[in-house]
């Protein structure tokens, strides 16, 4: 198991009394695995994933097990903290222009886990984001390395993010919202290589999204978060056909959708391309 | 007179950098849309779709084209305050976060009233409170939200402070530019049969700028799909959804998460369409 939180309950001290943000959450990522985890905002969604790498407030109290790869995260031994932050998994989020600082390039922000927390030499890692670049797909390494984010579009910078994020090689990747800033046809390209570089890695992935649509199609199974607690957990395929709790089933029906095709032309592309 | 905007052969272009051809925004883009009606305007990043909506609110000026809103042809060289306040009471915006069309040291109230002394012809205290009230009732908020300021609503109630906002000078047209991309999608939802109600009752039309399609089918009776600055393809939002007839349309739709939706299979539909010229 890459990734296994048992009855995880955290609150942080507010005036009014402590405020609990997670009551109970229960959740397993295994090797290779996709696993959704929807909910709306405010629903606790990415407080979990936070916790896994416990990147949470310091006055929030916590109980409960979080284990990464088999590595206590819920004790907060700062040894094991750094090992598993360091290498073994790796967070991406929405924005990709809040990770990349904006006055430095491209190839400082990308090459700096590998420089600064493993001591591979600069030139060496260097030489391995520019691979990496090859595999998101991202062409002109040495140009790109010397860019500035703003030079890039948002797939683009996506793109180096996940780089940056698959250089230490993690056997955890967290996405949080990861393609949601982004356009559908640049999202649908961006998850294809997201699932080519898992599939090849054997990475097991939490996938966070508030789009049902998106988790149902793209993930193995998931999880729906309400108010802290998980409320629904199911195979991905059968979430729309039968959600067991009512909340899900809200969520489903507030979902917008598409007419059915006619789909009489199924390779208009192939024809007119 | 049953049309509410009219475009006909917009082009806008921006100076290139150094040396190279101008960049052509909107290509000889046209559209009708009849009072009451909504419109979807959709296409991905760099369509044109933005340039468009810029043009039709007045934010930019068109190298050629013109547009004619509620009867009114739109003047080449417009200035100053008087022009300013008519096209607002033309055309008016509302964007996908809310905080950054709202004054945050302004109370819903202060904002509203704003909004109506500049834009009533008689401001007098009891016009706009009335009027506040029934701008409040209208887009689904109490009485008691009138002293809170920004932070302390939510996204979806700060999103009906800026339609409040929107419709306070009863405008011929809004324009809604990804104004539900960012809620949750329950309260998106109540966005959106918000701004059917209001259009019902109201006879404003809507055009909806965004990259979903999904809603773009649930709220729209008409739809422009642009691509590389052209509108590609036009027609009843329904019927197109249903048959796309261009190949561009085809994509985008294929590109919506749902059944039977393989990423895989978009990359490689995107890679040929990148391929024909």
């Amino acid at each position: 198991m890459l990734l296994a939180i048992e009855d995880l309950h955290l609150s942080v001290p507010s005036p009014e009394g402590p405020r609990r943000i997670l009551r109970g959450v229960s959740l397993d990522v295994s090797e290779g695995e996709t696993v959704g985890l929807v909910g709306e905002s405010g629903s606790g969604k990415s407080t979990t994933a936070r916790a896994a790498l416990r990147l949470l407030p310091e006055r929030a109290s916590l109980s409960g097990a979080v284990s990464v790869c088999g590595h206590d995260m819920a004790g907060g031994d700062p040894a094991v903290v750094r090992k598993v932050r360091s290498g073994l998994a790796a967070m991406i989020f929405q924005e990709p222009r809040a990770v990349l600082n904006p006055v430095r390039r491209i190839g400082g922000s990308a090459t700096e886990r590998l420089v600064h927390v493993h001591g591979v030499a600069k030139a060496e890692a260097r030489r391995r984001i520019a691979t990496l670049f090859g595999e998101v797909g991202l062409g002109d390494a040495d140009r790109l390395l010397r860019a500035y984010p703003h030079q890039l579009s948002g797939g683009m910078l996506q793109r180096v993010v996940i780089a940056a994020a698959l250089s230490t090689g993690p056997r955890l990747l967290l996405a949080d919202e990861a393609t949601s800033a982004l356009d559908v046809t640049t999202q649908a390209e961006v998850l294809a290589l997201l699932r080519r570089l898992q599939r090849e890695r054997e990475m097991g992935v939490l996938f966070i999204t508030h789009d049902l649509q998106l988790a149902a199609a793209y993930c193995d199974r998931v999880y729906v978060m309400k108010d802290g607690a998980v409320v629904e957990h199911q195979q991905a395929g059968t979430i729309f056909v039968n959600p067991s709790d009512p909340y899900t089933k809200a969520l489903a029906d507030a979902v917008p959708r598409l007419p059915q095709r006619d789909d009489t032309r199924d390779h208009t592309m192939e024809t007119s391309a | 007179m049953s049309e509410a905007v009219r475009v006909s052969d917009l082009t806008k272009t921006y100076p290139a950098r150094r040396g190279g051809a101008r960049v052509v925004a909107v290509k000889d883009v046209s559209f009708e849309l009849a009072k009451g009606e909504s419109l979807g305007l959709v296409g991905e990043s760099g369509s044109g779709k933005t340039t468009l909506t810029r043009l039709l609110v007045g934010l930019a000026r068109p190298d050629a084209g013109t547009i004619v809103i509620d009867g009114r042809t739109r003047e080449g060289r417009e200035r100053g305050r008087a022009a300013r306040l008519r096209r607002a009471k033309e055309v008016q915006m509302v964007f996908q976060d809310p905080y950054g069309s709202l004054d945050r040291r302004m109370s819903v109230e202060a904002a509203l009233r704003d909004v109506l002394r500049r834009h009533l012809p008689d401001p007098a205290k009891d016009t706009v409170r009335a009027r506040i009230s029934e701008l409040m009732d209208h887009v689904g908020l109490s009485e008691k939200h009138l002293g809170s300021r920004p932070h302390e609503l939510s996204g979806g109630q700060r999103q009906r402070v800026a339609i409040a906002k929107a419709l306070a000078v009863d405008p011929a047209v809004l324009v809604l530019d990804e104004a539900v991309s960012a809620l949750d999608v329950s309260v998106q939802a109540q966005i959106l049969a918000l701004l059917n109600r209001i259009r019902a009752e109201t006879g404003v039309s809507l055009v909806f700028v965004t990259h979903d399609l999904a809603v773009v089918n649930e709220v729209t009776g008409q739809i422009l799909v642009m691509y590389k600055g052209e509108a590609v393809e036009r027609g009843v939002t329904a019927e197109v959804l249903r048959r796309p007839r261009h190949p561009y349309t085809d994509m985008l739709l294929s590109s919506a998460p749902g059944p039977n939706w393989q990423p895989e299979r978009v990359a490689e539909l995107r890679a040929a369409f990148a391929g024909t010229p």
